[in-house]
């Protein structure tokens, strides 16, 4: 399927925008077309019947001896629609007689028999009565004339009726319409966005759980809701999780079960070579290697187990941290000297970090700061340096950073995020990231740092010469004093 | 000394390192057996599994308490559940984590069973309120009655009572009284302080002997 350039959400508000908008405007022509019709032909229909009434009358009271000069009054005593201009045609010489009925005002109407458009005054010249809707100036006129038969020669009664009002009318209706349309549409694109929130809240809801669960909130569930066709949803979602969370918690029970059962046989191998170690001088030469090599082993199926543990307690949730406040330089000394079995391992610091009280965990920072000695051994002769500061990234916050560094080869680019996963020597054995041996210890550091809330990686030395340097971070541990 | 497990191999295999090490040794397959032996025979030190069949490692514990303030050391599975703290509330006076070195063990064994050795004031009887302390005759009075407390409980005191008002950290009291390193674990203390605090408080909950430091360690208030 192509991707859809907008979302599902976009499209209902779109929807609902475009569909307030063509209802409105149809609903607005239909009004505006209906009204105009009716309100013109309202307006043409009285100015037909009062011209006619008119032109009888005038008709009445008319012979062909009838002197011109009097018409100008007998067409002031008409009833006339408002603005209504009136006149008389002759044929011999066509003459507008009036262009105002009494009462009128004066500059409300410029017409004059020359405003009369050419094909009517040829239709008013067969002797015929005419109507005609047409423009002058910027209005527009009705005119209707009725031959008057008892007037001297083919004399002809004109009425012209502005229908300016109407069109003012239709104007201001025409507004108001698209006016309203508008308004519509807005209230139709609101009520998307509120249809469209409301349809896809459990949606939302949906992707906010998962992305909790996704980030190791495993117990996280979605509220029951009444609606049916959500509600399986959600329900399905709920089964989903519980399920996912059973499998994962019975995955690292497991692990811890294991290495539970381990313990027991383990203490009885460590015994055991305890009591053999005592007889050590006693065995032959053969004995002796084969019990170093056993010796060394147990130690580290002893912390392989203890590792797994570790490592299976943070799957099942099951950890908390027991902070103490302790000198971070003292600290880390101690920590690098228990790790390296008394080996003097030089710990610098910046300035002003030499007496920098924090409150951390001790035995994890301590395991953070073993492991990676361990990790240094293995793949380097071991830590040569260690550095403490506040961090920078974490400036006053309370955030310090420690150092380690070796004179190894180092870590390539491309593996320094992958070595701190488990079981991380992948094919290339040799790769780093196995304190143990067996791919934990680099893992386990950083599970101990991120219940923290800290944070480790890798780079290059600062000196720029060969060899590996890890970062630990750990933000708001100084206390303040 | 008396080890209590359940486990044939395990209990073999700790008498025979702890045999090595110097020690007579004493066996219980079972929390009823260790009861019986230990009244029978008695005991220096005792170690105990705290997952026995019957009655727990628990129960053994607060049992041999209640006659005795011998030396008790558990034995747990992990290091970081409830045991160890129910263990040391049970009375137990240390504990050690499965699989240990039975040099860590022997270890153990001579720190609890090596007497309370402060500085200067060994013979001074000390006074703090109503609390008196005679280091070398081992007994404490609280209104003039004998308290009764364990060796370990006895050995923090005193040690706190070696510098009245001076701040202890834990590092410094797992040092002189467990003879831990610098990595022991903190709740030792922490328990054992609580223990002590319910005998010679007035009001354990607003100590006015035993006072933590906020972030520091404790201090004997003179």
């Amino acid at each position: 399927m192509m991707p859809r350039r907008f979302g599902l959400r976009a499209r209902v508000i779109v929807s609902f925008g475009v569909g307030a908008l063509l209802l409105s405007l149809v609903l607005s022509a239909v009004t505006y077309s209906l009204t105009s019709a009716n309100l013109i032909e309202r307006r043409t229909e009285f100015a037909q019947t009062t011209a006619l009434r008119n032109a009888r009358d005038l008709n009445d009271r008319l012979t062909p001896e009838t002197d011109r000069a009097r018409f100008g009054g007998l067409l002031a005593a008409n009833v006339t629609p408002d603005d209504t201009a009136q006149g008389l045609l002759y044929n011999d010489g066509w003459e507008w007689v009036d262009t105002l009925s009494p009462g009128q005002a004066a500059g409300a109407l410029r017409f004059t028999q020359s405003s009369l458009p050419d094909e009517l005054v040829d239709a008013f010249e067969d002797g015929m009565p005419a109507v005609m809707q047409f423009d002058v100036g910027d209005g527009p006129f009705y005119a209707v004339g009725y031959p008057l038969p008892n007037a001297e020669a083919n004399a002809i009664y004109v009425q012209a009726t502005s229908l300016q009002d109407v069109t003012g009318t239709l104007d201001s209706l025409l507004a108001t319409l698209l006016g309203a349309s508008a308004v519509t549409t807005i209230l139709g694109i609101a009520f998307g966005i509120y249809i469209g929130t409301r349809l896809f809240s459990p949606v939302s809801e949906v992707s906010a759980a998962a992305a909790q669960i996704a980030e190791g909130a495993l117990d996280t569930r979605l509220d029951e809701v009444p609606d049916p066709d959500i509600g399986r949803l959600v329900s399905s979602f709920n089964a989903m999780t519980s399920a996912l969370q059973e499998r994962i918690e019975r995955d690292s029970r497991f692990a811890s079960d294991v290495s539970h059962e381990l313990r027991s046989p383990l203490m009885t191998l460590t015994g055991s070579v305890a009591v053999l170690e005592k007889r050590r001088e006693e065995m032959p030469e053969r004995a002796k290697v084969a019990l170093d090599l056993l010796t060394a082993d147990i130690r580290r199926f002893k912390i392989l187990v203890e590792d797994l543990l570790e490592i299976s307690r943070f799957d099942v949730g099951a950890v908390e941290l027991d902070t103490e406040e302790v000198l971070l330089t003292d600290f880390v000394a101690r920590a690098l000297q228990a790790a390296t079995s008394g080996r003097e391992v030089p710990v610098i610091h910046d300035p002003g970090a030499d007496d920098l009280i924090v409150d951390i965990d001790k035995r994890r920072i301590a395991q953070v700061i073993r492991n990676l000695s361990e990790n240094a051994d293995k793949y380097a002769e071991g830590v040569t340096q260690a550095r403490i500061g506040l961090d920078p990234a974490d400036d006053g916050q309370g955030g310090v950073r420690i150092e380690l560094e070796d004179e190894g080869p180092g870590v390539p680019i491309d593996e320094r995020e992958l070595i701190f996963e488990r079981f991380a020597r992948g094919s290339e054995g040799g790769r780093r990231g196995s304190g143990t041996g067996v791919g934990l210890g680099l893992s386990l550091v950083v599970e101990h740092l991120r219940l923290h809330g800290g944070t480790i990686h890798v780079a290059d030395r600062v000196d720029g010469l060969l060899g590996a340097r890890f970062i630990v971070t750990l933000p708001g541990v100084v206390v303040d004093e | 000394m008396l080890t209590v497990e359940d486990d044939d191999s395990i209990r073999t295999v700790v008498k025979l390192a702890l045999e090595d090490e110097g020690w007579g040794v004493l066996e219980a397959g079972s929390g009823e057996d260790a009861l019986e032996i230990f009244r029978a025979e008695g005991a220096d030190v005792v170690l105990i599994d705290i997952m026995l069949p019957g009655i727990n490692g628990f129960e053994v514990c607060r049992s041999i308490r209640r006659t005795t303030d011998v030396p008790i050391i558990m034995v747990t599975a992990r290091s970081d559940t409830h045991d160890v703290v129910a263990g040391l509330e049970a009375g137990a006076d240390d504990y050690l984590t499965k699989p240990f070195e039975p040099k860590e063990l022997s270890a153990r064994i001579r720190a609890l069973l090596r007497r309370s050795r402060s500085q200067a004031t060994d013979t001074m009887a000390m006074t703090f309120g109503e609390l008196e302390v005679s280091p070398d005759e081992g007994v404490v009075l609280l209104r003039g009655d004998q308290v009764h407390l364990t060796k370990t409980e006895f050995k923090l005191l005193v040690e706190l009572a070696s510098g009245p008002g001076k701040v202890f950290s834990r590092e410094t009291l797992l040092e002189k009284v467990w003879g831990y390193d610098y990595f022991g674990d903190g709740r030792l203390v922490d328990v054992h302080v609580r223990r002590l605090r319910t005998k010679i408080e007035p009001d354990p909950a607003d100590p006015r002997y035993v006072v933590t430091v906020r972030g520091l360690g404790y201090k004997l208030v003179p």
